[in-house]
């Protein structure tokens, strides 16, 4: 695995990412709370798949939060990346608000997705439905909400005393404060409208245990998909991928493998 | 030295298991507890008080925004300000402020602010606070990501339709606007002093030093524990080469004054352990959304004030923790003169909002700490920062300019 950055325009923020395995080329667009670097879901990935995974712009140690103001810009984003990389089809695993992304680039740029994966999707809100809010939590303890079992957070962010927690509480409300500029006050980007225009064929994967997008919001993603199918994970949250790793990257690797 | 007189307008009957029973005082607090006919009798005795105050001989007047607060009852706060313009005739109108961020286009704030000035007589001083989380982020929705940015260009556009004669568009990056023309313009030029209520971000000291603005620093901790904010904001000004003036700082004090000390802690120590207890018990998940505070401000008070959570600071604190602490100005007048003189003198500040309706105090008690501290204690203070100008108070027009308005009358018997 190397740890890379990429300046695609001199005028913009650099990208960082990580990129190792081989394999049919897999992006990996995170989660609200950013990368907590080359996770074991991630690791498990690169055993199969050449995975390339970006931090998004403004989070953790990508600045350029001010060059992304929604959808559009960020499908702008990874495409320019894609080419940086020459890169022309990809599968994509987006979790969480990478989902969403994810979605808006299949949608507006089928030519470039092969098969994707949408773990914990954000960016539609049912009221029926409705959904936590990860953005009114006890700052210091702000992604515990995004587990199945909170206690897991002291474990899997803080690293059992590893991080520094007056660090992980200055990078956990920078990568908040990212997430808000597009999900603030509610998840709802309106990439509903768009998800049809989907081409690739696309698995919707769901924690039992999200309290944030709860797996109801599966079937919403998937009734509006045409070539689509749904898991969902058992005794995991909204971090589906720290909670239960190996599940995680079974489901999205047997997916992209499959014929 | 100035002082001015200050209502939070709190509701008075929130129940005595608010705390365990409610999880917030702010943003979900729950509806049902509040009764609009109670609230009726409510506004009206605050707004007396307010009026009471101005008689008394205190410079100013104040009123300020919250939303969805069962402590703060002016969301429109001009709204409370104009009643005042009319029923008082020579204190300033302290409007501290509009949450400038918040109004879309903020052309709509010019407007109500040069309306205030003109039915005023140019009393007006015109408050900019970014405003709470609480209030911009959860309560109004603004998205905290953009909340300062949107702060910054509300204000240039305030400005500017204040000051260009001329009418002109704006293409900013939250408001598009062809026609900024702003009917009235105000009395004051080139426009009312501007004040900026801060509850202690390092780039608001800044702001204020280079804009030549007053700066407010508002909290309920009390005067010891907001020293270290006044101090940072003088030396920023010291470090900028601006010269010292009291008068470019202001800061909220609560103060009750009784005949005696034991009067004090017997009679009134209650209501401001109504509003510690009940007022200040927000939800820790509603204080600081991710974005509110810059990085700077996070790393600054990061030791001191991890989360940037205040409540609750005197919560359990006896009378006397309570006044020696600071958390509260307290005592017969002379005490009182003395802890005031304390305070002014160590925070360096020419301004004081004296929150003297604390809680769920009812009107004759406050009336007549009011009273006391107006009869008693501002005129042994007054003489503190002579050989200062306030730049930073109204100019209101000569007094033969000024209407007057009609005296309200017992109705008419048909």
């Amino acid at each position: 695995m190397d740890q890379l950055s990429a300046v695609i325009h001199p005028e913009k923020s650099p990208v960082h990412y990580f990129r190792g395995g081989a394999g049919a080329p897999l992006l990996y667009l995170h989660h609200i709370a950013g990368l907590q670097g080359w996770e074991p879901a991630i690791a498990e990935l690169a055993t199969r798949f050449d995975v390339i995974a970006p931090y998004h712009p403004g989070w953790g140690p990508s600045e350029g939060i001010d060059e992304v103001d929604d959808g559009l810009d960020f499908v702008l984003h990874y495409i320019d990346f894609l080419d940086h990389l020459g890169l022309e089809q990809v599968h994509v695993l987006g979790h969480s608000i990478g989902a969403w992304i994810a979605a808006e680039i299949a949608a507006i740029r089928p030519d470039r997705v092969m098969k994707l994966v949408l773990a914990n999707p954000v960016g539609i809100w049912e009221e029926s439905i409705g959904g936590e809010d990860p953005f009114a939590q006890n700052p210091m303890r702000a992604t515990e909400v995004l587990f199945a079992d909170p206690a897991r957070r002291e474990n899997l962010v803080l690293r059992d005393g590893i991080m520094d927690v007056l660090e992980n509480y200055v990078q956990e409300m920078k990568d908040l404060k990212a997430a808000a500029k597009f999900l603030w006050p509610l998840p709802d980007t309106g990439v509903i409208k768009r998800l049809p225009r989907i081409k690739a064929h696309t698995i919707v994967v769901t924690g039992a245990g999200d309290r944030f997008v709860p797996p109801a919001y599966g079937q919403v993603w998937r009734n509006q998909l045409e070539w689509a199918e749904a898991k969902t994970i058992l005794d995991a949250g909204h971090l589906a991928n720290l909670e239960q790793p190996n599940r995680f990257a079974t489901i999205a690797g047997s997916w992209f493998m499959a014929p | 030295m100035k002082f001015h007189w200050f209502n939070l307008m709190p509701y008075p009957y929130l129940p005595e298991d608010f705390r365990q029973k409610h999880r917030s005082v702010w943003v979900d607090v729950d509806s049902r507890l509040y009764d609009p006919v109670k609230g009726h009798q409510i506004y009206n005795d605050y707004l007396d008080l307010l009026e009471f105050a101005a008689e008394l001989g205190f410079d100013g007047v104040g009123v300020n925004e919250h939303h969805a607060n069962a402590y703060g009852l002016m969301p429109s706060p001009a709204i409370m300000a104009a009643t005042l313009a009319r029923r008082t005739r020579d204190v300033s109108i302290v409007l501290l402020g509009q949450s400038i961020a918040l109004y879309n286009p903020p052309t709509r704030v010019a407007e109500e602010m040069a309306m205030l000035d003109v039915i005023s007589g140019g009393r007006l001083i015109a408050g900019f606070p970014v405003g709470t989380s609480m209030d911009t982020n959860y309560a109004f929705g603004s998205n905290p990501a953009t909340l300062r940015e949107r702060y910054a260009e509300n204000h240039d556009l305030i400005i500017r339709a204040w000051t260009d004669p001329d009418v002109f568009a704006w293409n900013g990056k939250f408001n598009k606007l062809r026609y900024v023309n702003v009917w009235p313009r105000p009395i004051q030029k080139p426009h009312p002093p501007i004040w900026i209520p801060g509850g202690g971000s390092v780039e608001t000291w800044d702001f204020c030093a280079e804009k030549e603005y007053n700066y407010s620093y508002l909290s309920f901790s009390g005067f010891k524990r907001g020293a270290q904010l006044m101090t940072g904001f003088w030396d920023r000004l010291d470090a900028l080469g601006k010269p010292f003036n009291p008068y470019q700082g202001s800061f909220a004090q609560q103060i009750i004054v009784a005949d005696s000390d034991a009067e004090a802690e017997e009679s009134y120590f209650q209501h401001a352990r109504y509003f510690f207890e009940r007022c200040l018990h927000v939800y820790p998940g509603f204080a600081d959304a991710p974005g509110y505070r810059t990085e700077a401000t996070i790393r600054a008070g990061l030791k001191s004030q991890v989360g940037g959570v205040s409540s609750g600071g005197a919560v359990g604190k006896s009378y006397r923790q309570c006044v020696d602490e600071g958390f509260l100005v307290s005592g017969d007048p002379k005490q009182v003169t003395e802890q005031m003189e304390h305070l002014i003198t160590s925070l360096k500040v020419g301004h004081v909002f004296c929150l003297m309706h604390i809680g769920d105090m009812p009107r004759d008690k406050c009336e007549k700490s009011t009273r006391l501290f107006a009869d008693h204690v501002m005129p042994k203070l007054r003489h503190l920062w002579e050989g200062y100008e306030d730049l930073w108070s109204p100019r209101p027009l000569d007094a033969g300019l000024i209407a007057s308005p009609r005296p309200i009358r017992p109705a008419v018997r048909a």
